[in-house]
């Protein structure tokens, strides 16, 4: 960790002034932003704690005729808990619920969560030099390294850093927008928007612009979104990220799919909306011959590497799985 | 003395032997080493080998001796060769600081100075570089040899007692030296943290 300023700010203004420097931080629950800066791969100038930001509206869950408004400020556990985010989003809850662990839950934001960088061995280790993702044009350790956490789809021959959030999923599945201040002007975007997959610049993962904050996210209240799940596959049962993962929302007429959302974790660079999926069971019966072709369409692009190419199956049969429960679901 | 909280022990197990420390551990009242408060104390800050197996083919120290605050970086360069420090019968493992690089992790050079984070800052200042070689750690590594796994038993059964430590009785009021003059026979040893 490199000596830094550090400034506490309770206005926006006050934040995007602060932010006027070359590597400014912002910190909010600090759970990725300190971990990193711990190991020098993150070594900003400046850190600029917005918590108190919170008491105005990024610290607030509203529920309204639209849908589900959640400020950045957040914190994760706070939202999980929230009996209309339970009730109404059940996919989003569970995204919630099933990431990092309770002291975690606790402390980080929702604007964070999103933020969060790739948990690659080799991005956090700066002892190995070859990492686009920290010096552009340095080279890929995990290309022919241990890659068995890394992506299959979005990947790049400059990068297969796995996008490690769940959160992410669910706002992607389910339509979600961002609204950003701190820039020239307050913006609204998809948030499907937000990140950008590795290419060739890995290092650049998001359209943020520099001083710009994330202050907000509304989701849409749909028919789909109560009829909704998100299902975790990996090593261990908690504090352990997806080896796959899917966020699945169902309309159903009967057993006939009338809309379907879906999004992939654990497997891609970047939040993953699955759109062949979601075609391949518009408007057919959900029998095992459309969940079958809904996994193949998910991956019919993936890419697997020496050690993770059995994601790709995995995968496939996650995404059914969770299907198949988001279909027998008691609504 | 019987011990009702533990279970009788089996053919494969140990003794239940009651720890003398096992109260204070416990209630929290165990006093360990960062518990005394010292005045003017140096901190230490660790560099550690980034690579499992080789050698250090050069270390540069000089931005990291310019971070204010700095007293000594010792390195193999300018220490002679380490010896096992004597704790009464307790056992103590030693590593050299190079060049040879024996594990991942191998502490490689020792930064002194003023406040902890100069020492952290001048640690990561540190330069090492190194020529690698591939260790061997995994099965089906180069160097191997299986034995036959029927003979396992046999040959613990040959191997030397382990000898009996007594837990570690020191006398309560021993202080940490205060004083930050730094001698040349410098002792460096790995103790699992025990209360003193």
């Amino acid at each position: 960790m490199q000596p830094f300023a550090f400034e506490h700010v309770s206005t926006l203004a006050g934040a995007v002034q602060a932010a006027a420097h070359t590597e400014a931080a912002f910190l909010a629950g600090g759970t990725t932003l300190i971990d990193l800066m711990k190991l020098d791969v993150m070594r900003p100038d400046v850190v600029i704690d917005i918590n108190r930001l919170g008491d105005s509206g990024l610290g607030k869950i509203e529920r309204n005729s639209d849908g589900l408004r959640l400020g950045a400020l957040v914190r994760m556990a706070d939202a999980a808990a929230h009996p209309d985010v339970r009730r109404d989003f059940p996919m989003i809850a569970q995204s919630l619920d099933l990431a990092a662990s309770a002291q975690l839950r606790n402390m980080a934001s929702l604007g964070g969560n999103v933020l969060q960088r790739t948990r690659c061995t080799y991005f956090r280790d700066v002892s190995y030099a070859a990492c686009n993702k920290r010096i552009r044009g340095s080279g890929c350790a995990a290309l022919e390294g241990v890659n068995r956490m890394h992506a299959v789809l979005g990947v790049s021959d400059h990068c297969i850093a796995t996008y490690p959030g769940d959160f992410a999923q669910a706002l992607i599945a389910l339509d979600a927008t961002v609204s950003i201040v701190g820039g020239q002007k307050a913006r609204a975007i998809p948030f499907a928007a937000l990140h950008r997959q590795p290419g060739e610049t890995p290092d650049v993962e998001t359209t943020l612009r520099a001083g710009e904050l994330i202050a907000f996210f509304s989701v849409p209240a749909e028919p789909w979104t109560r009829r909704s799940l998100f299902l975790k596959v990996r090593d261990r049962k908690s504090y352990e990220f997806a080896l796959a993962a899917a966020a699945v929302a169902l309309d159903l007429d009967g057993d006939k799919v009338r809309e379907a959302r879906i999004a992939l974790g654990g497997v891609a660079t970047v939040p993953w909306r699955a759109k062949g999926a979601e075609e391949a069971l518009r408007r057919r019966t959900l029998d095992d011959q459309a969940i079958g072709a809904a996994a193949e369409a998910a991956f019919a692009n993936a890419r697997g590497r020496e050690h993770n190419a059995f994601k790709i199956e995995l995968g496939k049969r996650t995404l059914a799985r969770a299907l198949r429960q988001a279909a027998a679901l008691q609504i | 003395m019987a011990n009702a909280a533990a279970p009788a022990p089996r053919a494969n197990m140990g003794e239940p032997a009651p720890r003398l420390d096992a109260r204070l551990k416990v209630t929290g009242e165990a006093r360990y080493a960062s518990d005394f408060p010292v005045s003017n104390p140096a901190f230490a800050y660790l560099v550690t080998s980034t690579i499992a197996k080789g050698r250090i083919t050069a270390l540069d120290l000089a931005e990291a001796r310019a971070v204010p605050g700095v007293l000594e970086i010792l390195t193999h360069e300018n220490t002679g060769d380490l010896k096992a420090v004597a704790f009464g019968s307790a056992s103590t493992s030693t590593q050299q600081l190079g060049p040879e690089i024996d594990h991942d992790g191998q502490i490689v050079a020792v930064v002194l100075a003023d406040t902890f984070e100069a020492a952290r800052d001048a640690a990561r200042r540190v330069r090492v570089t190194y020529a690698a070689a591939t260790p061997s750690a995994t099965f089906g590594a180069q160097g191997l040899t299986e034995d036959d796994a029927t003979k396992v038993s046999e040959r613990i059964k040959e191997a030397p007692p382990r000898r009996r430590h007594r837990c570690g009785i020191c006398d309560a009021h021993s202080a940490p030296q205060s004083d930050r003059a730094l001698h040349h026979d410098l002792r460096l040893a790995r103790q699992p943290a025990d209360h003193l």
